[in-house]
């Protein structure tokens, strides 16, 4: 009876998931702006060293002469100071790079840790289920319940101050998200049938989890993901402004927002400012490309 | 013949436990309880090698949580699997595992029944892989290329997406990844159900081919009568999960015993009786948490008596291989 089988035609174009996506997020104007933007952000602060005028950390470097230029004047030195310059003589353009570069290095160091964990325990609620899933569950909510920025802070105030102090205190205060999302998405996964299927074949339980399931969460994973991220640049600005985050010696955007505060009313708005604006710009852009993945990664969405 | 499997008394029942928030409510008066579903309740059969046996049944009378647990999906509450006459839980964890996979399942919808992420290649070849049946690639290689072959799909395609196939070609996915294991027993739960009906015929004859090319034995579930008549050779009428009757195929549906399923047969449209005016089934089927007592079909039955109300009636011989279960065969004739 090998005559009614039919081998089935192949369709015309075959396109594979990424590509599909990649097509889907091109549609969006804002979305492609924000990633142009952000491009251009992360390749100035990783350039940072050879496209800027001065070296803000190097003492030798900086003049106390040139302290509180506004935009567009020339330094002593001899380059013009296009963003003008804060209180201790530093170049705020070249400050500002210098400090993007900190905020996204402490920003996604913490995120993608916090990513591991997270995703880790989150996972591994889901796998056990029960007690155990109910305890960690619990933790995870009786956490979520304080606001992120109080649970740095205390942390911060115990720890005291450092990169590696602020990292760490941003992790303990957002794995918790990721946690919880994973878990959520794993759960509605284990009761799809291809993992009935995966459980009919024989397959191992920590094979189910980790190559048919976790695959599966990746979606929201990775929106979580870049929201938390600028949340955590955000956060960290946060604790620096307040003067817990990091030191003056390592001056991120929040550091350089706080050194020019107390020069807002007299008028030296361009201190505050610019740092600020860089920010907002940072934070905006990793959020609005969060939002468009979220958007093309949520197949409800599709059309 | 020993049968190839024989469900001994299983039952399958889902509870759902109260948690502390829900204990204290209940405890201050709150009406709510640990609800407990009998899904499956107290089955027993048996199917002989080779043989298709239809499982037919309302939506939620739990012919699919029955095609599960026979499966190894979920565990048993209470009763037992006999695979060959050797109850599954004896066997030693190796044979235990080969008993596993000599049972397959196929599933309703194509769609879900697929991991989105993995390649057809390795859909197909990731539990031969785990257990050791292939190795190496260009052996695994040409394993997928020979089952795609089988189950009708071009070997070309086998580094595709599952989304990148029709829903009969997705069936057939997963109908390759079953027999990758070489299983001899075959799950079908509702596998035509979500197809259009053209390419129902195809699956229908796949299934046919495969179980003469590879003397399968098939358990397939399915709420469509036509079907059903067409491939089985015997059917099991489920309702409310118990078994009500069970015969050969041409017998249920020429002599119908159980009033449950004459009132279902009575329901399939037919080219010689189209003016005919369709009754349905009184009533809705009643809730699995809260069964009625005595046989579960009296409060939908025209012949309901008090008998009814209070014993549930047990599954009695009314020719040699035709069952059913009801306290009044005898007055209802044939």
């Amino acid at each position: 009876m090998t005559d009614t089988q039919i081998i089935a035609p192949v369709p015309a174009k075959a396109e594979t998931p990424f590509a599909q996506f990649r097509a889907e997020f091109f549609e969006s104007k804002i979305a492609v702006g924000a990633l142009i933007t952000l491009g251009i952000v992360v390749v100035l602060a990783l350039l940072a060293p050879w496209i800027t005028p001065q070296n803000p950390y190097d003492l030798a470097q900086v003049d106390v002469m040139d302290a509180r230029l506004p935009p567009g004047e020339e330094a002593f030195s001899g380059y013009t100071m296009w963003l003008g310059s804060d209180g201790s003589g530093r170049d705020l353009f070249s400050a500002i790079l210098y400090g993007l570069r900190i905020s996204l290095a402490v920003g996604v160091a913490s995120g993608v840790i916090a990513l591991f964990i997270g995703t880790f325990v989150g996972l591994f609620a889901a796998y056990v289920g029960g007690r155990v899933e109910t305890l960690i569950m619990r933790f995870v909510d009786l956490q979520l319940s304080f606001p992120a920025s109080l649970v740095a802070l205390m942390l911060v105030a115990l720890l005291g101050k450092g990169v590696d102090k602020i990292i760490l205190a941003l992790v303990v205060s957002q794995w918790a998200y990721y946690a919880r999302t994973v878990r959520a998405t794993a759960l509605v996964e284990r009761h799809k049938e291809y993992v009935e299927a995966a459980i009919c074949l024989g397959l191992s339980k920590a094979r189910i989890m980790f190559r048919h399931i976790l695959p599966n969460c990746l979606g929201p994973l990775i929106v979580v993901g870049t929201v938390q991220v600028a949340s955590a640049i955000s956060l960290e600005a946060t604790l620096s402004f307040l003067g817990v985050g990091l030191p003056q010696t390592q001056p991120s955007l929040g550091v350089l927002i706080a050194n020019g505060f107390e020069y807002m009313l007299s008028g030296r708005y361009w201190i505050s400012v610019f740092p600020g604006l860089a920010l907002l710009l940072t934070v905006v852009s990793i959020n609005l490309v969060g939002d468009h993945l979220r958007d093309v990664l949520n197949p409800r969405m599709k059309k | 013949m020993t049968p190839i499997l024989e469900i001994e008394n299983v039952s399958k029942r889902f509870t759902k436990k109260l948690d502390a928030a829900g204990k204290i409510a209940a405890r201050l008066g709150a009406n709510i309880r640990e609800e407990t579903v009998h899904a499956v309740d107290n089955v027993s059969m048996s199917i002989m090698p080779g043989e298709v046996l239809g499982l037919v049944g309302e939506s939620g009378c739990g012919k699919s949580t029955l095609g599960r647990v026979v499966a190894g999906i979920h565990p048993p509450s209470a009763g037992q699997l006999h695979l060959d006459g050797t109850p599954i839980n004896d066997l030693s964890a190796q044979d235990k595992r080969r008993a596993n996979l000599d049972i397959q399942m196929i599933f309703q919808d194509p769609s879900s029944s697929l991991n989105p992420r993995m390649r057809v290649e390795d859909i197909i070849s990731e539990a031969p892989r785990m257990h050791k049946m292939v190795s190496g690639a260009s052996e695994t290689s040409d394993f997928v290329d020979d089952l795609m072959r089988k189950v009708g799909l071009d070997p070309v395609m086998k580094r595709r997406y599952p989304h990148q196939f029709s829903g009969g070609q997705r069936q057939r996915i997963g109908i390759a990844r079953a027999l990758a294991v070489k299983p001899r027993f075959l799950v079908c739960d509702e596998a035509i159900a979500a197809l259009d009906v053209s390419i129902q015929a195809q699956v229908i004859n796949l299934f046919a081919d495969l179980r003469e090319d590879l003397g399968l034995t098939y358990l397939f579930i399915s709420h469509d009568l036509s079907v059903v008549q067409h491939i089985t050779d015997r059917v099991a009428i489920m309702y409310l999960g118990r078994i009500v009757e069970i015969a050969p195929t041409d017998d249920i549906f020429s002599t119908p015993r159980h009033p449950y399923t004459r009132a279902l047969l009575d329901q399939v449209p037919r080219l010689d009786q189209r003016k005919q005016d369709f009754t349905p089934i009184r009533g809705e089927i009643p809730s699995p948490l809260d069964p009625p007592t005595g046989c579960h079909f009296h409060p939908r039955c025209p012949h309901a008596t008090d008998l009814c109300r209070q014993n549930a009636p047990q599954l009695s011989t009314v020719l040699s291989g035709h069952m059913a279960s009801c306290h009044h065969l005898e007055t209802l004739g044939v």
